[in-house]
């Protein structure tokens, strides 16, 4: 036994407050190291025991771990993995505590140069030991995190960041006759020339149902001569408006390889299919999401399938490219490439798609996931917050990205009219839930750098928020954030709020949803204006312009001006 | 210097560095490659090269001492740059004489749905984005503009 534990447990007091509840039985080891983080600064009064159901604060952790030398670090490490040995599921968030409360070991050891073996050890062991797939993925995207080079920890992270399609998968017991599925809309039968593009490569097209049903016969000799030829067969789907079974394939053995190349219509059409999904989560399918910023569907997919290996646009995705990415994606994947080869073909002296996809194996789809669903991106998130879900926390994050989308979208913003190209997408992060007032600020905005060193808009949620009509939440935070956008391009405060307006305004343009009263209420207290009215200057779908912020200008001025 | 008289010149396999059997067909399956890429229209012949390359990468992955596979991975990475323009230049043309098609019919017969400009509108404001300076896509964009309202 160590010095350290021996001061732990004999001479210095299990650090609780004078009012707390009894300790749970089960947590009083882990207690007891926590203790210790806290009496290193005396911060041991304010602290209950039970807390530790509760996620811990990591800015505190990393404070106090820094104030360990090595050697108490890694005795703490140590003792922390002791300590959650054994405990049940009942205690799984005080297990993603003491997971946090190493990876803050683990920061403060890097920095100060120690040897960090025993931590990294402890936090393998615990990933090994927990059947939760949400911490094991928290502790191995924690270990990427900190660049740690041990080839355990890469086997680890691969599985998350996979650098390779799973071929076992995709091409079970050596089969080489294969299926492929393709869900698209009207407008995909429409735009997409799926016909042209496969005849043009030697493939068979059989129309098995006019405009709604194609099936594509795809022979392929694999450039490698030791690689057995491939015949693809893909069937090529019009699910119609709002498509239903996208996912119908994840839990089926027969259909590995799936691409959705349809409207994302911000992040709503996938939601039929996703209340419809198979439960899967160990589903390691391809699946091209090819819709338009279809990174807008990364969090709900993650959390879906923590496993699959999903391709998202980052910009718009052109109808025209749609079966041209495919096919050069199915002759990879006949090729057993991996995804930076698979990246490099499908960009190959393409128009511009070269740079539109995120792989599976780009960390940068960790930028838009949520997978607890506490409202912070994975790339920022160091802490498992097992019941954020259930509590709504993950609005902040769709939100933001939907913001992120719209703002990305309107012309308005990015300055295609006037010539000044902005590029405001991808600007804002969410940054989880805030405790709000009734009627007070739906959002909290604030600037610092992203986990990629970038200086970013962190968009936080008043809790006020989490019981409202989703479409009604979304509308007051693209409003907001809207307007922050316009006050960024130096508009004048009257055009930023009306730019808000207008942004919230187009949630409810392509979302149903109730609440349009209360969101013009909050938005602009003075104004009186039907919902109809308010989309009706988003022409053509376009969401914020130039002309539909002119003429809302226009008309308030109108109204505000005394009649004669 | 074409493809295939680049091939050509890299004359009749070098028996100075022996390449393994598996290296051996492998090379010649990326030589077919590069000759199939200099038939191919311009707008393949980038993905056709870069297939060769990844293919020769692999070979001296496995079999670092074949110098048939370096040789023409040299010259597979010298043809990259030139077809990878070549091959950009040919899609984004592509890109605009569709856009052009669909202004016609849009023109011609007018806009029965609003999302069919709009979609000409973004595909033409993502081609102005890598084609800033072409002539022929400000005036598409000035025609698509006149079917439905300012942007």
């Amino acid at each position: 036994m160590t010095a350290l534990w021996l001061l732990l447990t004999t001479v210095m007091p299990t650090a609780t407050a004078q009012d707390c509840d009894p300790i749970p039985e089960a947590l009083g080891d882990l207690n007891a190291i926590v203790s210790l983080f806290l009496e290193e600064t005396g911060g041991a009064a304010d602290y209950c025991p039970e807390d530790l159901g509760q996620p811990i604060d990591l800015a505190d952790a990393d404070t106090r771990a820094a104030k360990l030398d090595a050697q108490e670090r890694a005795d703490a490490a140590e003792m922390l993995l002791e300590s959650v040995a054994g405990l049940g599921g009942e205690h799984l968030q005080a297990v993603a505590n003491a997971a946090g409360l190493l990876d803050a070991l683990l920061g403060a050891g890097l920095a100060a140069g120690d040897d960090v073996a025993a931590i990294v050890d402890a936090l393998l062991e615990l990933a090994e030991g927990t059947e939760d797939p949400l911490l094991h993925r928290q502790i191995a995207l924690n270990l990427w995190r900190r660049g740690v080079e041990d080839p355990r920890v890469a086997e680890l992270v691969e599985h998350y960041l996979p650098k390779a399609p799973d071929y076992d998968r995709i091409f079970p017991d050596g089969k080489t006759e294969v299926h492929a599925t393709l869900r698209t809309g009207s407008d995909g039968f429409k735009h997409s020339d799926f016909e042209e593009v496969f005849e043009r490569k030697g493939a068979e097209v059989e129309v098995i149902e006019e405009d709604e049903h194609l099936r594509i016969t795809y022979e392929i000799t694999p450039d490698d001569p030791t690689l057995p030829k491939v015949t693809w067969i893909l069937d090529i789907f019009d699910h119609g408006h709002g498509p239903r079974d996208v996912f119908e394939d994840m839990d089926e053995d027969d259909v590995n390889v799936t691409m959705f190349a349809d409207h994302s219509q911000l992040g709503t059409s996938l939601d039929r299919s996703l209340d419809n999904a198979p439960d899967a989560t160990e589903s390691t399918d391809f699946f091209w999401n090819d819709a338009c910023k279809s990174k807008v569907f990364a969090s709900r997919l993650s959390q879906a399938y923590p496993a699959g290996h999903f391709v998202y646009t980052v910009e718009s995705e052109y109808f025209r490219d749609m079966p041209i990415s495919y096919e050069r994606g199915l002759v990879a994947l006949a090729n057993r490439y991996d995804y930076e080869e698979m990246r490099r073909l499908v960009g190959a002296g393409s128009a511009w798609q070269s740079k539109n996809y995120i792989f599976p194996d780009d960390a940068q789809k960790l930028v838009y996931q949520d997978q607890d669903g506490d409202g912070l991106a994975d790339s920022e998130d160091r802490l498992y917050d097992v019941g954020a879900l259930d509590q709504g926390g993950e609005l902040a994050s769709r939100a933001a990205h939907i913001a992120n989308t719209y703002v990305g979208y309107s012309s308005g913003y990015t300055g295609w009219s006037n010539g000044s190209k902005q590029d405001p997408e991808d600007e804002y992060r969410p940054d989880g839930l805030f405790d709000g007032e009734p009627g007070g600020p739906s959002t909290r905005i604030e600037q610092r750098k992203d986990a990629y060193g970038e200086d970013k808009w962190f968009v936080a949620v008043s809790d006020e928020l989490v019981g409202m009509d989703k479409t009604q939440r979304t509308a007051l935070i693209a409003a907001d954030i809207g307007t922050h956008q316009g006050l960024q391009q130096g508009w004048e405060q009257d055009k930023a709020e009306a730019g808000g307006f207008l942004a919230g305004a187009a949630v409810y343009d392509v979302w149903y949803g109730s609440g349009w009263s209360d969101y013009q209420e909050h938005v602009m207290p003075d104004l009186e204006m039907r919902k109809s009215e308010a989309t009706g200057y988003l022409d053509d779908h376009d969401f914020v312009t130039s002309k539909s912020l002119k003429d809302f200008l226009a008309d308030r001025a109108k109204e505000a001006a005394p009649s004669e | 210097m074409t493809i295939l008289l680049s091939l050509a010149l890299l004359g009749a396999p070098s028996f100075a560095a022996p390449c393994s059997e598996t290296a051996a067909v492998r090379v010649d399956s990326a030589k077919g490659l590069l000759r199939e890429a200099h038939d191919a229209p311009a707008v393949d012949k980038a993905a056709l090269v870069e297939r060769a390359r990844i293919l020769l990468e692999r070979t001296l992955d496995d079999d670092p001492s074949c110098r048939r596979a370096e040789k023409l991975k040299d010259h597979a990475d010298g043809l990259a740059e030139d077809v990878q323009a070549l091959s950009t230049a040919a899609a984004r043309e592509g890109v605009l004489a569709r856009a052009a098609e669909t202004l016609d019919v849009l023109e011609a017969e007018g806009v029965e749905d609003p999302l069919d400009v709009e979609a000409l509108r973004f595909q033409l404001a993502a081609l102005d984005e890598v084609m800033p300076d072409d002539d022929r896509v400000a005036a598409l964009s000035q025609r698509a503009a006149a079917l439905g309202g300012e942007r």
